[in-house]
């Protein structure tokens, strides 16, 4: 089947597009909502513009619509995206990287049912400290780009999710409840290497952020290696 | 054993990542053996306790041509039939089809019936996560224990310990699953 990803920049949009590659299914394109409003309802926002990168290392085209980011008419402007992506590259279904997130997962489903699309999310429900290690397992280099949760402080910031992460995301589970693989919210992610990107994007220049008990990793400057 | 079923398409694999794991999971983790299988592949084994029969993709229609009644002739003991699970046992059972699509959170009533029922007991209204292109009107056999408007989102077979759950009980309502399989246990008195 010949799919459109979502892409966030995030470990799940990529890792659910990846996914769909293993079991023989096309990714056409990405499709990236750059949203200008950074409490966006639907979209991932830290690091957005560096999606381009993710989907030139791909290989993969990037389609990129902007919204202003108002709750449901986001909505609008993905549909949009998503009546693109069929025309330009006749996708037959969109990949969600949702784990738990019954407001993103719903919407996107209302979408495809309308556009006549299958929707898929691989990442739906399952395990996320099994989730954290094929990660990893598999070969995908994630960063740490944005925290919104106690414990969760400035030393998290482009923290390298590996192992050691893994663990201290468990014990911190244990005491706060915090999602390991984020989707609560606590933390954003952005992927620098994937098992099927040419080449790594190396980070060049960031700039930190931090108060009120949430932060950010912002990319400044990166290219591909 | 529960036997887990999957009624995904078998050409899409990817399917049972989001339709048939989660279910799986669920059950494990209630420390249940768990076996899951293809609808076309069943196997009933002498240690099966229950049956789980999971949906699918609101845009899947590979079940439509499958039926369901060879496993219902061969067993009797207890079944929890997901969203498109619940669609095939009922219209299978006299039940009648009609085209009505939900998508997202719904608010789901216990019925007085369902108030007594064990799957059901304790609960008077919560909210469901459905995702569906049909809805089946169940035939007088089934009982509905909990409803949406006009809509059945649990019902009971009258003579079967079979139940159908219209919306996605591995969504946030764990507790539907947990019972059923307390249930199932508790059908057979002593470990098969």
């Amino acid at each position: 089947m010949i799919i459109g990803a979502l892409l966030s920049g995030g470990k799940d949009s990529l890792y659910a597009a990846w996914r769909m590659m293993q079991t023989g299914h096309e990714v056409a394109c990405f499709i990236t909502i750059q949203s200008r409003n950074p409490e966006s309802y639907m979209f991932h926002t830290p690091n957005i513009g560096l999606t381009r990168l993710q989907a030139e290392s791909a290989g993969i085209p990037l389609m990129v619509v902007e919204t202003d980011g108002i709750k449901e008419r986001e909505l609008d402007d993905l549909t949009i995206a998503v009546q693109r992506s069929v025309r330009e590259y006749g996708i037959e279904g969109i990949v969600t990287g949702a784990i738990q997130s019954v407001y993103q997962a719903s919407r996107i489903e209302r979408i495809c049912h309308q556009e006549n699309l299958w929707c898929f999310s691989p990442l739906w429900l399952c395990d996320q400290e099994i989730y954290l290690h094929s990660l990893v397992s598999e070969g995908f280099e994630v960063i740490i780009a944005g925290v919104f949760a106690e414990p969760l402080d400035e030393t998290w910031l482009g923290l390298k999710i590996d192992i050691p992460f893994i663990e201290r995301m468990k014990t911190i589970n244990k005491k706060y409840h915090v999602s390991p693989a984020g989707e609560g919210g606590e933390y954003e992610s952005f992927v620098c290497n994937a098992p099927f990107f040419k080449k790594k994007i190396n980070i060049i220049e960031t700039k930190t952020w931090f108060e009120h008990g949430a932060g950010g990793y912002l990319i400044t400057r990166a290219e591909l290696d | 054993m529960i036997l887990i079923v999957d009624l995904t398409n078998p050409d899409i694999r990817i399917l049972s990542d989001q339709f048939v794991s989660p279910v799986f999971r669920i059950v494990h983790q209630c420390g249940q053996e768990t076996m899951a299988a293809r609808l076309e592949q069943i196997q009933l084994s002498q240690s099966c306790i229950g049956i789980i029969i999971c949906g699918t993709a609101l845009a899947d229609s590979w079940y439509m041509q499958q039926q369901l009644i060879p496993l219902l002739e061969r067993w009797d003991g207890p079944i929890l039939g997901i969203s498109t699970g619940m669609q095939m046992l009922l219209s299978e059972t006299g039940g009648e089809l009609q085209t009505y699509t939900g998508i997202g959170m719904t608010s789901v009533h216990v019925t007085d019936i369902g108030k007594k029922d064990p799957l059901m007991k304790g609960k008077e209204e919560f909210s469901g996560y459905v995702l569906h292109r049909y809805v089946t009107t169940p035939s007088p056999e089934w009982v509905p224990l909990a409803i949406s408007g006009p809509t059945v989102q649990v019902a009971r077979h009258c003579a079967y310990p079979w139940y159908g759950v219209l919306f996605h009980p591995e969504v946030r309502n764990e507790w539907v699953i947990k019972r059923f399989i307390a249930s199932a246990r508790g059908f057979w008195g002593s470990p098969r």
